[in-house]
């Protein structure tokens, strides 16, 4: 019999987690691991969790995890050994299972704060958290087959591989309706929602281009790709859609978080103000679908309260992102530089829309100067300047409605004259570094003395006119999670030059 | 070797099979969430929770300051200052001011009324549904009654948070259309919680009526130190406040005989707690756990680290909107948000302003008028530039930089609705009675009208006493009387007109039961 290895191992473990909120949670885990490895070139592997958590109820406080996964290094077969192209190539496929139970404490507790103080006693009871005592682990079954190889002595390796990763029971603070009663203005229940999607390729491929002498580029390359879709939500036609913080729109059969907007048609040469395409509200009553008429009509609060249309292909998150890195050393200089790229996800950019509207003490866009409309016959860009955007609507048979509201009710009844794609290429990381020959180092008594330069986010191409598509919202988890691309004002990655001086003794 | 490897493998996954089986023990947890209640000392913050959530969480969102705005600028007793003038004007207020709001919903009450009663009412439900589900006796060794009070005054505060939607988001009753969120019980699961019954205005009304009866069952007279906390002692409800809410609330119903009833008790059988002895000013400028005279529930607002004090951000702010100073009592000068101003109708109405708007000469008789109001000439306004006279309300922060407790239900209301009632039913000597007491406090003769003008006399006497307390409206609803176009140009409108906002959106998109 040929060589060959087993493995084997089984864990049981117990954890107590103390929360920073002052609560306990107890965590046991039971873990079984069975490697195999035959001729040192077919592998195979299992493992098994069984694992509980007190953040869930008794009925619902267990989860199994299972993972299997085979490999085969394809360059160790007699057939392939001392190839002189390929030097290690290995086929890999694997399945596992993993849980989250990463939710508040809260979820299965109804619980009251305790500050709410009328009158000089002590402190009132606040509702706030309703319990829902049937959530239970959210599992992730994630399918990957893939390649890692090498090649030419390796001056080219890389790995390309196919995911699909299968949420089952979504955990998600899941929006519920103000009359529930729980003191928030935004109240949420944990639910397990549904289940998602995502699938993608995966490829790096990492190159040494010259390796002569005193001279040598190297060069990698990472590229992702990433499709989501929401394949199941719980409740008939449920959405999650909070209209009161953002268009972004959660379905089934439709990617994670797209958006829901008015389509913005310009500004009405006669009267001054911002025009949208109309919707058949009949046929939207009738079958729920969300189709133009055809015609043109103003952009007022009421009618961007429901001329709204659902853009199923522009979503929140990227469908493909990576990077390219190159690094250079020619005898004591070296030099690299990181540029990496996202996109095929839309930003909404609220900071612009909050500033070209005159509605308060506060900032303007300078864009606004001499852009917008003032005449009757004008081509502009932006509706005339008037105070509360009330404005006097002239209808079809010439009549005129005076005064009438164009301030959107909620913050996601918007048109999308303000959404953009946030495709973007960046230069991430340029250094520059030098080492001082030997010689000088020693003469100063010293081993080494090197100078450097670094540059983070020092150019970006990106169509994109807000303050950066890198964007960063602060807040609670869901909305991060949801609604970063909603995007206020904020701080861009910041650009920033590093010189250095480094001494060694 | 690898034999006795799989062996212990197995072994050891049937050895995890059976220790997994005993593992509830192990979750145990030390401190597991429990009812907030396990005493009645802890019950005692139920009430105190509730009454604070119709503050809200934020000075612009208390309830009582954004609820006030409706009853004064759908009515007639208002103007919008000029805005040419430099005064400011919001854009709810001017709808609702030209009665251009049908089918949209107000964003002025969405974040005050709406929010702040669902709160005050998730929050009671929890309460309440704790007694219920102690068959009323959570705390036996207590006694079997010890919770009556505290019931009383949940049931009390959920009342009143529905009477407010009812007012603000539903027509003129009686009405069957089915609008508002309704919910008697607190969430216990998802689908409970993601979804609320939806109740007409009649339903809400019943069912508010069925919580003050019980209330004023259970509610007690007064504060009495021997046996209550003392905290109950500082804007708390009782018997008479049970009882006057559900004057106003029957009245508003149109069930006079009821409304009449209830009025009686509070007015005759008070004990002497309440009267009109003191001169009108008494009733607003309060602060500490004082009150007027005349006030039967007050909302306080003078202390607390939400509530009072000179760090409190969260002293009801709209109020500045519609009276002469702002929050922290500065006067004209301080206050640049006011612009609901009174009307000439009104003014002329009360006989304190001639046609021409010069004053007139009666407005100094009445205490009301030189101790409410502030009267600025054109051109002296020390902030803006009106080139007319504009006479302000001044009720609201009497007592100091914010500190003031807020009076919502106070006796001149009741005995001026009784006058109503008793005139409505023919009792026009009794009427007569009321209308004087009223006018007497503020020191006026006594009504010398014939019987014909009587009830038109007690319509304009409420008129000048509840002026700015977001009275108007919902009392000219409640008489049945068409709302008068005040300032504006044209006639009056029926008093059932479509004067609600809709149901805010981000309850209708999240509500199931929509």
């Amino acid at each position: 019999m040929s060589k060959s290895k087993v493995s084997s191992s089984i864990v049981g473990g117990s954890l107590l987690s103390a929360l920073t909120s002052g609560g306990e949670q107890y965590f046991r885990g039971y873990f079984g691991r069975l490697n195999y490895k035959f001729m040192d070139r077919y592998m195979i592997g299992a493992s098994y969790h069984y694992d509980g958590s007190s953040i869930f109820t008794e009925d619902f406080r267990w989860g199994n995890f299972l993972a299997l996964s085979a490999g085969w290094v394809v360059s160790d077969e007699p057939f392939l050994v001392n190839n002189e192209v390929i030097n290690f190539l290995k086929f890999r496929g694997s399945f596992g299972q993993t849980g989250n139970s990463a939710i508040s404490q809260q979820a299965t507790a109804t619980t009251y704060a305790q500050w709410g103080r009328y009158g000089d006693t002590g402190a009132g009871d606040l509702l706030s958290s309703i319990a829902n005592t049937a959530v239970t682990w959210e599992t992730t079954d994630a399918y990957d087959v893939g390649a890692d190889f090498e090649l030419f002595e390796g001056r080219v390796s890389g790995t390309v591989s196919y995911y699909v990763q299968d949420v089952r029971d979504m955990l998600f603070q899941v929006p519920i309706p103000q009359s529930s009663g729980i003191f928030n203005s935004n109240p949420t229940i944990w639910d397990n929602i549904g289940d998602m999607q995502n699938r993608g390729w995966e490829i790096e491929l990492n190159t040494v281009n010259i390796d002569r002498g005193d001279f040598q580029w190297k060069m990698g390359i990472n590229f992702a790709t990433n499709e989501n879709q929401v394949t199941r939500l719980s409740g008939e036609e449920a959405e999650i859609y909070n209209v009161n913080s953002n268009a972004l729109v959660t379905r089934e059969g439709d990617q994670v978080g797209f958006f829901r907007l008015a389509r913005y048609a310009g500004i009405h040469p006669e009267g001054g103000y911002e025009l949208i395409e109309e919707m058949d509200l009949e046929q939207f009553e009738a079958t729920g679908e969300r189709v133009p008429t055809g015609n043109l009509i103003p952009a007022t609060r009421s009618n961007l309260q429901t001329h709204l249309f659902d853009n199923t292909d522009k979503g929140s998150l990227p469908t493909f992102f990576g990077g390219f890195n190159n690094s250079f050393t020619y005898k004591n200089f070296s030099l690299s530089a990181l540029i990496s790229f996202s996109g095929g996800n839309y930003i909404y950019d609220v900071a612009r829309e909050n500033s070209v509207y005159v509605n308060g003490a506060k900032p303007y866009r300078e864009e606004i100067v001499g852009n917008y409309w003032q005449n009757p016959g004008d081509d502009a860009e932006f509706p005339a300047l008037n105070w509360n955007q009330r404005y006097d609507v002239i209808n079809e048979d010439g009549t005129i409605d005076e005064n009438v509201r164009f301030d959107p009710r909620r913050a996601g009844q918007a048109h999308d004259k303000f959404l953009q794609k946030g495709d973007f290429i960046r230069v991430r990381a340029l250094s520059f570094f030098y080492n001082l020959p030997r010689g000088v180092a020693e003469s100063l008594r010293m081993q080494n003395i090197r100078l450097g330069f670094t540059g983070n986010n020092l150019f970006t191409i990106t169509g994109y006119e807000g303050y950066g598509p890198e964007v960063v919202n602060l807040g609670e988890a869901a909305d991060r999670n949801l609604g970063q691309v909603w995007a206020g004002v904020q701080l861009p990655q910041l650009k920033s030059y590093n010189f250095s001086l480094n001494v060694t003794f | 070797m690898k034999s006795f490897k799989i062996k212990n493998w197995f072994i050891a996954l049937l050895v995890l099979g059976l220790v997994s089986c005993d593992n509830e023990d192990f979750f145990e947890l030390t401190n597991p969430p429990e009812a907030p209640w396990q005493s009645l000392e802890e019950l005692e913050k139920a009430p105190i929770g509730a009454y604070y959530t119709l503050s809200g969480n934020g000075g612009f969102r208390v309830i009582f300051s954004a609820e006030r705005i409706a009853g004064e600028a759908y009515a007639d007793g208002i103007n919008l200052a000029n805005t040419e003038f430099g005064f400011p004007v919001d854009v709810d207020t001017e709808d609702m001011y030209n009665r251009a709001i049908e089918g949209t919903s107000i964003g002025l009450f969405d974040n005050a009324v709406f929010r702040n009663c669902y709160f005050a009412i998730g929050h009671a439900n929890g309460a309440l549904d704790f007694i219920a589900a102690n068959d009323g006796v959570p705390f036996p060794e207590e006694g079997p009654d010890a919770t009556h009070r505290i019931e009383g005054e949940l049931r009390f505060v959920r009342a009143l948070a529905y009477f407010y939607l009812a007012r603000i988001y539903c027509p003129a009753y009686p009405d069957d259309t089915p609008r508002l969120p309704f919910r008697t019980n607190q969430a216990t699961n998802f689908d409970e919680a993601k979804s609320s019954a939806i109740a007409s205005a009649n339903d809400i009304y019943d069912f508010v009526v069925a919580d003050l009866i019980e209330a004023k069952r259970l509610l007690p007279e007064r504060y009495d130190a021997s046996i209550h906390p003392e905290a109950y002692a500082d804007g708390r409800a009782n018997k008479f406040a049970a009882a006057a809410l559900l004057a106003k609330v029957y009245f508003q119903m149109g069930l006079y005989d009821e409304a009449l009833a209830e009025a009686n008790f509070v007015i005759e059988e008070n004990g002497g707690d309440y009267d009109l002895s003191e001169e009108p000013i008494e009733a607003f400028n309060k602060t500490g756990p004082v009150r007027g005279k005349e006030v039967i529930w007050y909302y306080a607002l003078w202390a607390g680290d939400g509530l009072g004090g000179s760090s409190n951000w969260k002293h009801p702010r709209r109020f500045a909107w519609y009276n002469a100073s702002r929050e922290r009592a500065g006067g004209l000068e301080d206050n640049g948000s006011r612009f609901m101003v009174c009307s000439d109708a009104f003014l002329e109405a009360a006989g304190w302003q001639n046609p021409d708007g010069t004053e007139s000469a009666d407005a100094a008789n009445d205490l009301r008028y030189q101790q409410l109001f502030i009267r600025v000439p054109a051109d002296e306004d020390p902030r803006f530039e009106p080139t007319r006279d504009y006479v302000w309300n001044d009720k609201y922060y009497r007592a100091g930089d914010r500190l003031t407790n807020l009076p919502i239900l106070r006796l001149a209301d009741i005995v001026l609705l009784r006058a109503f009632l008793r005139a409505d039913a023919g009792d026009n000597a009794g009427a007569r009675a009321d209308l004087n007491m009223v006018r007497n406090r503020a020191g006026l003769g006594d009504y010398d009208g014939s019987d014909a003008d009587l009830i038109n006399a007690i319509h304009n006497e409420r008129f000048k006493e509840m002026a700015f307390e977001g009275d108007r409206f919902w009392y000219l609803q409640g008489a049945r009387v068409d709302i008068p176009a005040g300032d504006r140009d044209g006639g009056a409108i029926p008093w059932d007109s479509p004067l609600y906002s809709e149901i805010p959106d981000f309850e209708v998109e999240l509500n199931d039961g929509f």
